[in-house]
């Protein structure tokens, strides 16, 4: 469990979160600025970053499912990315609760401060997934191997129900205080997980977007800082 | 009236004190709490989802407007009663069944309770059962939000269930979130989709005029 990440998102970033261009805010002096840099300092004591990660030697690659010391994964997107992978770092990390349960509670008081707190989260858990994945990147580069984009449940290829279930059966998350609900959501919601494949030869090939079902519509991906390149 | 026009004024730029003075005045002055509610709050949230659709104002502006209008119909109220003021019409809200998402359902919500409609917020996590009770319990529109491609399909069995229980005729159902499409709406035989709260007003006006 590795705790000590510095998560540093600033105004901008929530204000792209929030769909909103800062310059364009900055420009009008308007009062959507003031919410985001309120939601930063109220936001930042209220973050508790958490990654449970481990690392699995790949045992065999066959039909689409990569075997591991532990369990497996499997699907059109593991088999595309990770079949020449001699290793697969399995990561799940979190912002913890606090910040959520803060949006949700002042919601009927202020609900622009509850929008932009949830968006300061979502930019949060995002920098934590790009640290992390930074993290396995300079291990492995350190050893001589490179490393594949990260991939979550939920991308093209990599339905969530068994990406979820696949990484929730490898990586004990329950001391993160992190669940899994019926409905494979993670709890807290400001919550990621991902995999990434290491070895001499795989490749490191596109962003994450690319394999996204949302990839087309969504409105956040030029801007996005995120862990996806 | 200019007292009108200054209430407007004060939801669209979010100034939450001065719409409730304003509305206070109005009604101290003998404006009519109808009135006060279509020409000033329900005009006001128009031309705020208008600015916003033309990328005029972003989603906290939005808010800090609704939270403007909010606290006017707050004091708007109890004489809407008195008046025997009619919603537009009473729309059930809630996320679907397995989702726990929130902020969107309830911005929705927000949007729509200053546009004039009575909301009956469901929470999260709702199963058939709640929208069907809710739809006995005379809403006219159901909307329901989904976050996550696993919950979503949740959304087709509410509105199955809905038509089993012999229901569908009399209400309207609208779908919303990330994974949702016009589309998919189609596919599950909902009656509309909103992009986001903006357009889901626009839509609840249309679906409960068609």
């Amino acid at each position: 469990m590795i705790r000590d990440f510095d998560l540093r998102p600033d105004a901008d970033m929530v204000l792209r979160a929030l769909g909103a261009d800062p310059e364009v805010v900055r420009r009008r002096r308007s009062s959507a600025l003031d919410i985001a840099e309120q939601a930063v300092a109220k936001g930042m004591g209220l973050l508790a970053p958490v990654v449970v990660s481990a690392s699995f030697p790949v045992e065999e690659f066959r039909h689409e499912r990569l075997r591991l010391e532990h369990g497996h994964l499997s699907g059109p997107l593991i088999a595309e990315h990770l079949h020449t992978a001699r290793s697969v770092v399995v990561a799940m990390c979190t912002i913890g609760p606090a910040l959520e349960d803060a949006a949700s509670e002042c919601f009927s008081e202020d609900p622009a401060m509850s929008l932009a707190l949830d968006a300061f989260g979502s930019v949060a858990v995002d920098l934590l997934g790009t640290a992390m994945c930074q993290r396995v990147d300079e291990q492995a580069d350190a050893e001589g191997l490179r490393t594949t984009v990260p991939l979550s449940p939920g991308l093209v290829g990599w339905p969530v129900a068994n990406g979820q279930r696949q990484i929730f059966e490898l990586v004990d998350v329950a001391s993160a205080g992190i669940r899994l609900t019926e409905g494979y959501m993670m709890v807290p919601k400001k919550s990621t997980s991902m995999v990434i494949g290491i070895g001499p030869d795989v490749e490191h090939a596109g962003e994450s977007c690319d394999y996204c079902s949302m990839a087309a519509t969504c409105r956040y991906r030029e801007e996005h800082i995120s862990h996806h390149g | 009236m200019v007292l009108v026009d200054e209430l407007r004024e004060a939801v669209v730029d979010g100034q939450a004190k001065l719409a409730v003075a304003k509305v206070s005045e109005g009604l101290e002055g003998g404006i009519e709490a109808g009135t006060l509610l279509r020409e000033g709050l329900i005009e006001a949230m128009a031309q705020v989802g208008k600015l916003y659709e033309e990328g005029e104002i972003f989603v906290p502006e939005m808010l800090v407007a609704a939270r403007a209008m909010t606290a006017a119909l707050s004091v708007l109220k109890p004489h809407l009663v008195e008046e025997g003021v009619a919603s537009s019409g009473k729309v059930a809200i809630g996320t679907t069944q397995g989702d726990l998402h929130d902020i969107g359902k309830n911005l929705v919500a927000m949007m729509l309770e200053g546009s004039g409609y009575e909301i009956v917020d469901l929470g999260v996590d709702v199963p058939a059962e709640k929208f069907i009770q809710a739809i006995r319990d005379g809403a006219n529109v159901v909307a329901m939000s989904a976050l996550l491609t696993t919950t979503m399909t949740n959304m087709q069995l509410a509105i199955e269930a809905i038509k089993a229980a012999g229901l569908r005729d009399q209400v309207r159902i609208i779908v919303g979130g990330a994974p949702i499409t016009k589309s998919y709406a189609d596919e599950i035989g909902a009656d509309g989709y909103a992009e986001d709260a903006s357009s889901a007003v626009r839509l609840v006006k249309e679906v409960l005029a068609a």
